[in-house]
């Protein structure tokens, strides 16, 4: 019980962290207006390596900083991120690939996801239809430079994510909520 | 059930079953857990959509967790900021000439389109009372902390907040431009949502004739640096390239008379009745810094000209 509160706090802390980099330090490296999505690497590595649960929480938490900040309501991105973490954790298992380049996959896809579905409930809802535009010049070099960023920051995540799995051998992992 | 996996090729990894256990009667099913979480976030946006002050404990919260740190951050990005223009001064001094020969150019254009207009506009003044232009407002200024996270909108997060005396529906400026909205407060931050924005719509109309029309924020224009406006009325007034639009009288949300831009492209629509087209922002939206916030609201200006004895 103990384990799954510490974990679920050191996910609050990782979304949190992730959360404030990317409104600062990121966006003051984007390119052609483009900045990589951390939070959605983060959502989507904790789903593919922990399991949908802790997918989801994450998720929760990444898109919970967004609507709280920027957001006029909150719950739309907590939605989104929510079902991008629930996805690439149940999704895992359907493949046997082991292999480093199936979680790059992952976060490719969600990222592409992401953007459509950004695109479907904020633009194209409000009549705007020029969607070449959005996928060209948002949706593929927002996918591109956060699978970029993912390559160095995949294996220090794992090497966090590591760190929960050592702590769940001792106690039980159940996951009781 | 989960299909046993194979150990990772490089790092050696717990498979996933490690984090969740295999078979116990108190555990929630992924499908059913997704469920819960799904119905929390529906309610949390209910709750949010139609009281909008339980929000106000969060925001408070966050005062004090997220804010600091950003502001932090800022203010290292700052210093590192000071550090490196010693080694950027001649690329400085070049970029600063050039905005200085367009500055010189836009003047020049302006200086012409104010002198064929000047009787116009004493007379609008008198009618209108806008004399009461936007330096006699209460300014207050801020620096901006932190930007949107996503690639799809452009609002941004300022050092101030209802602590200071700032409100929704503020209109916040920078240089001589207007640049957006306050649209949420908390006790030291405030969220402003920017007039580029794809879901920002101001009431505008020209300084000269006074033809009211809509500027719209488009994500495609940003790129160029330009804005569109729509609803012109096509009538005989004589709009041209280089002539300023300023917020309009009639606006709901923004104080009269706060200047948006220069029209740089403008063309009859196809249905001949009106005018639309294209202008540059007066702020410089790739470089705000600090803004300043205008301390009184439309609202308030309308309640205390309402309150006033009619002459």
């Amino acid at each position: 019980m103990r384990s799954i509160a510490k974990r679920c706090g050191m996910l609050f802390l990782m979304s949190f962290v992730a959360f404030f980099l990317q409104c600062t330090l990121l966006k003051a490296i984007s390119l052609a207006l483009v900045s990589p999505n951390l939070l959605l690497i983060i959502t989507a590595v904790v789903g593919y390596q922990m399991g949908p649960k802790y997918g989801s929480i994450t998720g929760m938490f990444c898109g919970f900083f967004s609507d709280l900040f920027f957001g006029t309501y909150i719950g739309i991105h907590m939605l989104i991120y929510l079902y991008i973490g629930y996805l690439n954790g149940r999704l895992r298992s359907k493949f046997n690939d082991d292999s480093w380049r199936l979680p790059f996959l992952f976060v490719g896809a969600s990222d592409i996801a992401y953007g459509l579905v950004v695109y479907f409930i904020f633009y194209l809802l409000r009549g705007r239809f020029n969607f070449g535009y959005y996928l060209l010049n948002i949706i593929i070099p927002e996918t591109v430079y956060t699978l970029l960023m993912l390559i160095p920051l995949y294996f220090i995540l794992i090497k966090i994510i590591e760190q929960f799995a050592d702590d769940s051998k001792r106690g039980t992992n159940t996951f009781a909520l | 059930m989960r299909r046993k996996l194979p150990d990772f090729l490089n790092i050696k990894i717990k498979s996933q079953s490690s984090y969740s256990s295999k078979k116990k009667n108190n555990t929630i099913t992924p499908g059913r857990f997704l469920i819960i979480c799904t119905a929390f976030c529906l309610m949390m946006f209910g709750i949010s959509f139609f009281d909008t002050s339980t929000i106000k404990p969060l925001r408070f919260i966050a005062n004090y967790t997220v804010v600091p740190m950003e502001m932090g951050i800022n203010r290292i990005g700052i210093f590192l900021v000071n550090q490196t223009q010693n080694y950027k001064t001649l690329q400085a001094v070049k970029e600063e000439n050039s905005s200085l020969k367009k500055q010189v150019d836009e003047l020049q254009l302006e200086n012409d389109q104010l002198k064929q207009g000047q009787y116009e506009l004493d007379r609008l003044q008198e009618l209108y009372e806008l004399d009461a232009s936007f330096a006699q407002y209460e300014k207050t200024a801020a620096h901006v902390i932190s930007t949107d996270n996503s690639n799809w909108f452009s609002t941004f997060v300022i050092d101030k907040g209802s602590n200071d005396g700032i409100e929704v529906d503020m209109n916040v400026i920078a240089g001589k431009g207007l640049v957006g909205i306050v649209v949420a407060t908390g006790p030291d931050w405030a969220t402003v949502k920017s007039i580029i924005d794809d879901t920002s719509s101001v009431s505008a109309m020209t300084e000269s004739t006074s033809d009211l029309c809509f500027v719209d924020g488009d994500i495609e224009q940003i790129s160029n640096g330009t804005m569109t406006f729509t609803d012109m009325e096509n009538n005989d007034s004589d709009v041209r390239i280089g002539d300023t639009l300023i917020t309009s009288h009639v606006s709901s949300k923004y104080l009269p008379g706060l200047i948006i831009g220069y029209i740089s492209e403008i063309h009859v629509d196809s249905n001949n009745l009106t005018r639309s087209g294209f202008i540059t922002p007066a702020a410089d939206f790739k470089h705000l810094r600090e803004v300043l916030i205008i301390k009184q609201t439309k609202a308030q200006m309308d309640e205390s000209n309402d309150s006033e004895p009619q002459q």
